[in-house]
């Protein structure tokens, strides 16, 4: 059993009860569980207002008769207090609730369990019946999904060590924008302090726990998020792809010629070392015919493999 | 997971919690409502022994809350003042408006009546944030999700594909075995029913997925999930690319350094090792060595 959690029960109990504002000294007299030197009371109560702000409950701080300050007092409002999801019936519950549990064993569990309560205490009796989904599965695990997420939503910049292309690890400090997932990995899109422009990092490849800063509100997420900068595609390749092959580039082409055995396509280079890889994946499926440096990177790749497989 | 022991602000949040909830599911056993909670037993006993000694000030056994819970079953009197069900903190919100995104992504399963419905509980949740935060899953985490309830119930899928060779999409019956990544996409290997064998499949070009019923049994050589290759090979150079495609510990790697790369079929494996444009090298077995080589040739053969 907690004396500190009694404690803040109550004076919960208390704030949520009264219609006037409670002073300071009415909470000490009359709440359970402040004891001790006046000193040590308020030291008391300014953590216990700082806890019960962190789970989410605001304590209003006003006076009963404005000339008098002094008497400035506590109160909890139940219209904040309270969860005000508007009207809800039985099916809204059921979709919530199943909402919820696509985070069984993933990030975010502790935190669906609670809403999960949250809704069942809400006394709407759930109609699941009209439901024959499947259940919806998140498949992200790693800690820091709940972390980055609640730095989005505080606005709250971020800290955290990155592998990067030559995986070498890097000191990254971003303002966190989204969170997306895409082909099973979550991708975390921010403007990356150092560097001033916008980057995109895959949720696995952060290899520690990620630091968030306490300050919140220190930066705006742009509407609509840009798309990012500084990897804009100013040169363009074209490629000759074997009929029936090469699905992957010619997603991202334009078909400019189909001949019997070959066609060409046109795209612009946005990741050269993506590019290169994937030229080089699709064997003699692809022939680069321009720009004439990017052929010729192909070139000296494929004869350093064929040394090195010698 | 169950705790047995929290932390006086989480026990805090709980016992606020535990009011509307008990309220509205007066005479619970005590074992479900453990349950509910994700918590031991012992932990929701402590729990109600810490919220029978909360009330209004005073505290009376007018003002106390008065909990009976002897019986093993809880009823909760006298609790108004807290009978309020608590605002969502915004990572519980967060994880709602993520789950609802995931079921609209379930949207073939789905009427319009709901979608709708999903539509405005999503904005009702993304309003009550204050702030708008783009979370916005993949289609293809619902699909996985599927496959990989699959894979571990060892049950055949229905699937419809999109076929990028013949742009065309098709219903196929396969029975799925594992995933794997390549360039960022995300694949997995499975035994096609119809034409009696192992093919690949993007995750990201599946166009709707259920778990079938059928019991179509597959040929014993192919059920043997352990027919993947091994090579064993140096790893030249470190590039996060080559690493990340074979699945290798990021944070063990030097250059230098021996790896084993493990694949299903050998012409992935291959082609893997020539994206890498040597941060690979295969050192055996010979025939993979000689299939690169090869396959290089080939290749080089383009340019002469």
């Amino acid at each position: 059993m907690s004396r500190k959690s009694e404690r803040l029960v109550n004076l919960t109990i208390a704030l949520l009860a009264t219609k006037r504002y409670l002073t300071k000294s009415e909470i000490f007299r009359t709440v359970e569980g402040y004891e001790g030197a006046p000193e040590a009371m308020e030291r008391m109560f300014e953590r216990d207002k700082d806890d019960l702000r962190s789970l989410g409950i605001s304590i209003e701080l006003g006076t009963f008769d404005p000339i008098f300050e002094d008497d400035a007092g506590y109160r909890i409002t139940p219209s904040s207090y309270q969860l005000n999801l508007g009207e809800l019936d039985g099916t809204d519950i059921a979709l919530l609730s199943l909402a919820a549990t696509a985070w069984s064993g993933a990030a975010l569990e502790r935190e669906s369990t609670s809403a999960l309560i949250k809704l069942a205490s809400m006394g709407i009796d759930s109609d699941s019946e009209a439901l024959s989904l499947l259940t919806p599965q998140v498949n992200v695990t790693d800690q820091n999904f709940a972390l980055i997420t609640e730095a989005i939503v505080r606005r709250s910049e971020i800290e955290f060590d990155y592998l990067s292309a030559d995986l070498s690890k890097q000191l990254r400090k971003i303002a966190p924008y989204s969170m997306r997932g895409q082909s099973g990995s979550w991708y975390l899109v921010g403007l990356d302090r150092e560097r001033d422009s916008l980057r995109t990092f895959r949720l696995d490849r952060i290899i520690s726990q990620v630091s968030v800063s306490k300050k919140i509100n220190t930066f705006e997420i742009p509407e609509p998020i840009p798309n990012q900068s500084g990897d804009e595609a100013t040169e363009i390749a074209l490629l000759r792809v074997r009929k029936n092959r090469g699905h992957q580039l010619r997603s991202l082409a334009t078909l400019l010629e189909s001949g019997e055995e070959w066609d060409e396509i046109r795209l612009s280079i946005v990741d050269s070392a993506w590019l290169l890889r994937t030229i080089l994946w699709h064997r003699d499926d692809v022939i680069v015919l321009e720009p004439p440096a990017l052929r010729e990177r192909v070139i000296t790749s494929l004869r350093d493999l064929r040394e090195l497989h010698g | 997971m169950a705790k047995s022991t929290t932390a006086p602000l989480e026990q805090t949040a709980r016992l606020l919690d535990l009011v509307p909830f008990l309220l509205s599911h007066q005479g619970i056993s005590l074992t479900d409502l453990a349950k509910h909670f994700k918590v031991e037993s012992d932990v929701i006993l402590d729990d109600l022994n810490t919220l029978w000694m909360c009330g209004l000030p005073g505290y009376t056994p007018l003002e106390l809350i008065d909990l009976a819970f002897d019986s093993g079953f809880v009823t909760i009197r006298n609790a108004a003042p807290l009978a309020y069900v608590r605002t969502m903190s915004s990572s519980e919100i967060v994880a709602l408006a993520l789950g609802l995104d995931l079921l609209r992504e379930n949207s073939e399963k789905l009427g319009v009546e709901q979608s709708n419905r999903i539509e405005i509980l999503g904005k009702k949740l993304r309003d009550q944030l204050g702030a708008q935060i783009s979370i916005i899953p993949n289609s293809n985490t619902a699909h996985r999700s599927v496959i990989s309830k699959a894979i571990t119930e060892r049950v055949p899928v229905e699937m419809t594909y999109y076929s990028a060779n013949s742009d065309r999409e098709s219903k196929r019956l396969v029975t799925a075995y594992d995933f794997f990544r390549e360039n960022d996409i995300e694949y997995f290997q499975g035994y096609y029913h119809s034409s009696r064998g192992m093919r690949t499949f993007r995750v990201d070009r599946i166009v709707a997925v259920s778990l079938s019923e059928s019991i179509e049994m597959i040929p014993d050589f192919q059920v043997r999930k352990n027919e993947s290759i091994r090579v064993d090979a140096t790893l030249r150079t470190l590039d996060r690319a080559s690493a990340e495609a074979f699945g290798l510990v990021l944070t063990d790697l030097r250059a230098g350094g021996s790896v084993t790369l493990q694949a299903f079929s050998p012409e992935w494996l291959i082609r893997s090792i020539m994206a890498g444009a040597g941060s690979l090298v295969a050192q055996s077995p010979q025939e993979i060595v000689l299939q690169i080589r090869q396959s290089i040739d080939s290749t080089m053969a383009l340019y002469e």
